[in-house]
């Protein structure tokens, strides 16, 4: 199966839980939005399961659905997004 | 982007679209954008008079602004601060879509700012400038009003709640919950109408840009099956 770097950035709770912003991964390039969320918060930040029904992913800045279509390409950004309070 | 937090003379568009159409009005837009949506996310105090004079205009008689300021105290306990941080170009690009709704819905609306300040906040002192100005006070009141509901429903920006006590806690808007909005609706010819009524002068670069694409799409249309291609 064909993987391709990516890039992993945490933000709020989910940053202090990790304990970094940013972290490269390698990914199939099909995967779609609920392997790539079972893949950041049970296999590869377990750590992250205790706020992941709250957290929500972004894929290249854009929010993604659980029936989003999800296109990856070498180094796209996936944001781990908790909660927003911003304002 | 860590750069333009602490100099306000950066401003970043993001240039990425999944339309693979582009058109001499969209770069004019885009442009326009950078004129009329004033947007930063900056460490800086946020300074509301410098917010009302970039919005305000002789052609405006409402300008509309609105203050978010750090509370002192949360469900009985003592705050001293509040940390932000954010997803800058996230953050950014949801901005300037949120400008581009205010505008469909209000069209009248000339200018608008949406500052975000990051970093720590104390008590009292401003988190985040919404402001608009309209010819009269209507729009520019709902515009500011559906400007910061839309900013705490969808930017991403966070904040922790720090308390005198030495705890803290990440927050979490009511609007999270409810993230997803239903589709809006097409542009109706009364909004077209609008938009072609506006009365606020045009920046001249602007127009002299959009004079020169004219000429362009007229000779595209007189010639058959041309197809629409990137430039």
């Amino acid at each position: 199966m064909e993987t391709i770097p990516i890039r992993v950035l945490f933000f709020g709770k989910a940053r202090e839980i990790v304990k970094c912003d940013e972290q490269s991964e390698r990914v199939p390039v099909d995967a779609d939005y609920q392997r790539l969320f079972k893949m950041i918060f049970e296999e590869r930040f377990p750590e992250l399961k205790e706020i992941a029904s709250s957290c929500m992913l972004a894929v290249d800045q854009h929010f993604c659905r659980p029936d989003s279509k999800v296109e990856l390409y070498p180094n796209s950004e996936i944001a781990v997004i908790p909660p927003l309070s911003g304002g | 982007m860590k750069v333009a937090r602490s100099d306000k003379r950066y401003v970043f568009i993001d240039m990425s679209s999944n339309s693979d159409v582009t058109c001499p009005e969209s770069i004019v837009d885009l442009l326009q954008s950078f004129h009329d949506d004033l947007i930063r996310i900056t460490f800086d105090r946020l300074d509301v008079e410098e917010a009302f004079n970039l919005v305000r205009s002789a052609t405006c008689g409402a300008t509309s602004v609105f203050l978010g300021t750090t509370r002192d105290n949360f469900n009985g306990k003592e705050v001293s601060r509040l940390d932000y941080e954010s997803y800058d170009e996230m953050a950014y690009k949801e901005m300037r879509q949120l400008c581009a709704e205010v505008r469909r819905k209000f069209p009248t609306i000339e200018r608008i700012v949406f500052w975000h300040r990051v970093g720590e906040v104390p008590v009292e002192e401003t988190s985040v400038i919404v402001a608009a100005a309209s010819p009269h006070r209507e729009e520019a009141i709902q515009a500011v009003e559906m400007g910061i509901n839309k900013i705490k429903r969808r930017v991403t920006i966070w904040k922790k709640e720090v308390y005198t006590d030495g705890g803290c806690v990440w927050k979490e808007n009511g609007e999270w919950r409810t993230m997803k909005e239903p589709q809006e609706p097409s542009a109706t010819e009364e909004h077209s109408f609008a938009v072609a009524s506006r009365t606020r002068n045009h920046c001249p670069k602007l127009l002299w840009l959009q004079q020169l694409t004219t000429p362009v799409n007229k000779m595209e249309s007189q010639l058959p099956n041309r197809k629409e291609t990137l430039p």
